[in-house]
């Protein structure tokens, strides 16, 4: 699913560069994603997904080599293949529930809002718990209906590859476990690729493969 | 574009104050430039229109611009009268027939207009309802009178009591309304017109009252040599009926009772020019075309809404500016959605649908309410404008 | 784009509304149009004068009813509305029918047929003067209005018709004129054998029925003093003694009437050696002929009873 060979990638006016010799995550794995902070473990979400172009090297993501793409390309490739889970969910507040859970088709006519797209996300919402939610804003829900909401927008569009950036950080304990057993069950039965940043060593074992990004190249100089 | 659309809705109505701030500014930026000139072109027209319907207008020498405005907008200006006699005067030049006004007086709010049957046809005024003046005692309504004092034929109208004329005060006459007329959308409609008798009794040059030769000692001060005096108890009528029409009378000389101008309907324009012709060198009375009046006044309208266009396309400009920082701003703050946007893979075509839109929808919303705007200034506006105008000049 | 259309959009607005509803119906208070021209009158005279100039196709209308007075007859509404749509109203002025002093007629339309044909009116003052009021003292005072009495002014009040028909009718002036100098001739002649009376008669006095005389009094010099009595009316003692009282001052031997009197009332008046003689105002048509035949028969009765003229 992803592959990444002698990748090199800094950001502009910083001191900041990552190499990455080699990295492969196979299709359907459940991979985590560790290191200290300034290692870069979100600057590889953001290669990964196209976000960012690397200065050399070869990243593939879902067969595709993203690190060719144009800027248009790009875009067109996160919306319809990668889903997002953030840290802050970044839910929209003019938007309910069912809104917000759609609102990926919404950015993109290479996505189409139909029906099957509706019944998709009131699927997904009975899945996560949240069918009776969907006509509240997002301000009226509990941290863990929120973040509940932003896995069904990140999954919604079906696609190959989820990646979750620290997706239970603001999250109590149980809540925590929750949405990882929600995030994990509906990756599993959707053959979705999980790629997920956290500094909770403690969930490592629930994963398939640790990318562990202290052993690159990788910080300020 | 239906998504954008919806995105941007959500997210005005989301935000409504701003939302509605934003559009009463832009429909007032707008809507105000337009209606104004149009209001201001349709204002002059209809004064000019109004004038030019009037061919000469005699009266005392003064202000021809109150002359004008007191006679054919029947705006009190307090012009000194003429009398009666110089109404006489202009029928017997041959070359005119004159047609006697007499202004000043209100009832209930409306502009009483003494005049003589020859009025009517003159301005192509027609009846609604009922039927034209007979008597002293009667009125003619104008449709807007009839319609906001929701009163016909067969009901009263009270003059209001002035002091206009006579310090010492005159008691409101009851008028019966005989008829009223259909709309003309000018002054007319908003006048109560009777006989130019009529409103000499309410301005208290006539009247009538009891036959002393029947009155009691509670009402006979004195008698004697065949003179009686009476005293306040005499009951003086306010109101003209079959009854006691044959009391009225008027004191003094009717031609000597006044007249707030004459207009004069030339025979022909020779006869038009024959006739101011004679009136040049009058030292105590002007013969004027209200149209040359009204053109001085008109001009002036022009100069005041063209300043008025400067202030207003000001401000308009600085609202379009002002609208454009908001929108800014508000992108800026929103800073972190645009983000989340294009790492969710939204095109940059898209994000910039999805901001026009919202600037769409919003201008959209303004330009129904200043056609809101338009339809009300419209409807009252004209009248408004012309009001405030002729009262202020 | 937006602006634009906003534009045209709020100037048709301000524009359309009124255009589509400034069309006027036809007026309603303007005349009807008449084939003929349609020429009322306040009085009989008139009527007659108006009738005798106007060629033919001339209405000539004198509506009051003809068993009232003209000249203290109150018209309705209705037929004060009937004046005003005709083309052209002849007044008799000097205060002649009252209901002109209230009505709304046409100023354009009407014509005071008297007006400039005497200096100054009769004016017959009421006794009562009375004060009410800052106005100070003043009376009621009244013209005398039976003008036709005096048959110059009645010639001028004729010719007022005339003007008033020829100004009208430009097409018919000659025809108007030629009927004019004939109907004036007539007029004349009447007066001319109306001085013959006074001449006759001299400073005699006469009574009068009723104060209708005054201008046949002022212009041909005759003494007339007045009562207040009706033809139909029988004598009272308050009538006698009035009339006794007058006859101690002013011993007339002739008494005009405006009706033949009751065979009561000439036989009291002969009695007294005052003759009774009908002098008929003729304000309404009279039962038979016109006004100048009744106006003649009228004249000479007064030839006969005052020796002008010789009579079987």
């Amino acid at each position: 699913m992803i592959s990444l060979r002698d990748v090199r990638f800094g950001y502009p006016r910083s001191r900041f560069s990552l190499r990455i010799p080699e990295l492969s995550i196979p299709v359907a794995a459940r991979a985590a994603a560790i290191g200290p902070s300034g290692s870069g473990k979100t600057t590889l979400l953001n290669l990964v997904s196209a976000i960012e172009r690397p200065q050399a090297g070869e990243i593939e993501t879902a067969g595709v080599r993203v690190d060719r793409l144009s800027v248009s390309a790009r875009r067109s490739f996160r919306i319809t293949t990668i889903g997002f889970v953030f840290q802050d969910f970044l839910l929209l507040d003019y938007l309910d529930v069912l809104g917000n859970i759609l609102y990926p088709y919404r950015l993109h006519p290479d996505l189409k809002l139909d029906q099957a797209a509706r019944d998709r996300a009131r699927e997904l919402a009975s899945n996560l718990g949240i069918a009776a939610m969907l006509e509240r804003p997002p301000n009226e829900l509990s941290q863990g209906e929120r973040q509940r909401v932003a896995i069904a927008r990140a999954l919604v569009t079906a696609p190959k590859l989820v990646l979750a950036d620290e997706p239970t950080g603001n999250l109590d304990p149980t809540a925590k476990q929750q949405a990882l057993d929600l995030l994990f069950d509906q990756c599993a039965a959707l053959s979705m690729t999980l790629l997920m940043v956290t500094h909770d060593y403690g969930l490592l074992d629930r994963f398939d493969q640790v990318v562990d990004l202290s052993t690159f190249d990788a910080g300020t100089t | 574009m239906k998504d954008s659309l919806y995105l941007a809705w959500q997210y005005l109505r989301h935000n409504r104050a701003k939302t509605l701030l934003l559009v009463l500014s832009l429909a007032v930026f707008i809507g105000l430039p337009l209606v104004m000139r149009a209001m201001s072109e349709v204002m002059q027209e209809s004064l000019m229109a109004r004038a030019e319907s009037t061919p000469l207008l005699l009266g005392k020498k003064g202000s021809s611009l109150d002359l004008v405005i007191e006679a054919l907008y029947f705006q009190p200006k307090g012009v000194e009268p003429l009398s009666e006699a110089e109404v006489t005067e202009i029928d017997a030049t041959g070359l005119a027939r004159g047609i006697p006004l007499r202004t000043g007086l209100m009832a209930r709010g409306f502009p009483l207009v003494g005049t003589s049957l020859g009025y009517f046809p003159f301005r192509h005024l027609a009846l609604a309802h009922g039927r034209s003046l007979t008597m002293m005692g009667e009125c003619v309504l104008g449709a807007d009178v009839a319609a906001s004092l929701s009163l016909g034929p067969g009901d009263a109208l009270l003059t209001s009591p002035s002091t206009l004329f006579n310090l010492a005060g005159v008691y409101p006459l009851k008028l019966h309304i005989v008829g009223t007329l259909q709309p003309t959308y000018g002054p007319d409609d908003r006048a109560v017109f009777v006989d130019i008798r009529t409103a000499w009794v309410a301005e208290g040059l006539g009247h009538g009252h009891q036959d002393l030769s029947q009155a009691g000692p509670d009402v006979v001060l004195a008698r004697k040599d065949g003179g009686v005096t009476a005293n306040a108890k005499l009951v003086q009528y306010n109101e003209i009926t079959q009854d006691n029409l044959d009391s009225f009378h008027f004191h003094g000389e009717p031609s000597t009772y006044p007249v707030s101008a004459v207009i004069a309907v030339p025979d022909n324009p020779k006869a038009g020019t024959l006739l101011r012709g004679r009136f040049v060198d009058d030292p105590t009375r002007q013969l004027l075309r209200p149209a040359g009046v009204v053109e001085g006044l008109n001009q002036q309208i022009f100069r005041f809404e063209r300043i008025l266009q400067i202030v207003v396309w000001t401000v308009g400009l600085a609202t379009a500016v002002m609208f454009v920082l908001v929108m800014v701003l508000s992108w800026r703050l929103r800073a972190e959605e645009l983000r989340t946007m294009t790492r969710l893979g939204c095109s940059r075509w898209k994000a910039g649908q999805i901001m026009g839109a919202e600037i769409v929808l919003m201008i959209g919303a303004s330009v129904a309410l200043a056609a809101l705007l338009g339809l009300l200034m419209a409807q009252y506006g004209e009248t408004a404008l012309q009001n405030l105008i002729l009262r202020g000049s | 784009m937006a602006l634009t259309l906003a534009a045209v959009f709020v100037t048709t607005l301000t524009s359309c509304s009124k255009k589509e509803e400034k069309e006027r119906p036809a007026p309603e208070s303007t005349p009807e149009t008449h084939d003929a021209l349609l020429v009322y009158t306040v009085n009989y005279p008139l009527a007659y004068f108006a009738q005798r100039l106007a060629p033919e196709g001339v209405e000539v209308v004198f509506p009051a009813p003809p068993d009232v007075d003209p000249a203290f007859w109150k018209p309705a509404a209705e037929e004060i509305s009937a004046y005003q749509r005709a083309d052209l109203i002849l007044l008799n002025g000097a205060g002649y029918a009252g209901w002109t002093r209230y009505a709304t007629l046409p100023r354009s339309r009407t014509v005071v047929t008297a007006e400039g044909c005497r200096e100054a009116f009769i004016e017959v003052e009421d006794t009562s003067k009375h004060q009410h009021g800052p106005g100070g003292e003043h009376a009621h005072g009244r013209t005398a209005f039976t003008t036709w009495l005096d048959f110059r002014l009645t010639a001028c009040q004729a010719a007022r018709t005339r003007d008033a028909l020829k100004k009208r009718l430009h097409a018919a002036a000659g025809e108007i004129e030629k009927r004019y100098e004939e109907l004036e001739s007539d007029l004349l002649d009447l007066d001319t054998r109306l001085r013959g009376v006074a001449k006759a008669w001299g400073s005699q006095p006469i009574l009068a029925s009723h104060p209708v005389y005054q201008y046949m009094a002022d212009a041909y010099g005759l003494q007339i003093a007045s009562l207040h009595l009706e033809p139909d009316q029988v004598l009272d003692s308050d009538d006698l003694k009035q009339l006794d009282a007058i006859l101690a001052e002013h011993a007339a031997k002739l008494m005009l009437w405006e009706g033949a009197p009751l065979q009561s009332t000439a036989d009291k008046l002969r009695k007294r050696g005052v003759e009774p003689l009908i002098f008929a105002p003729t304000s309404q048509p009279p039962t038979s002929g016109d006004f100048l035949r009744a106006m003649q028969e009228n004249v000479a009765r007064l030839e006969c009873a005052t020796g002008a003229r010789e009579c079987l």
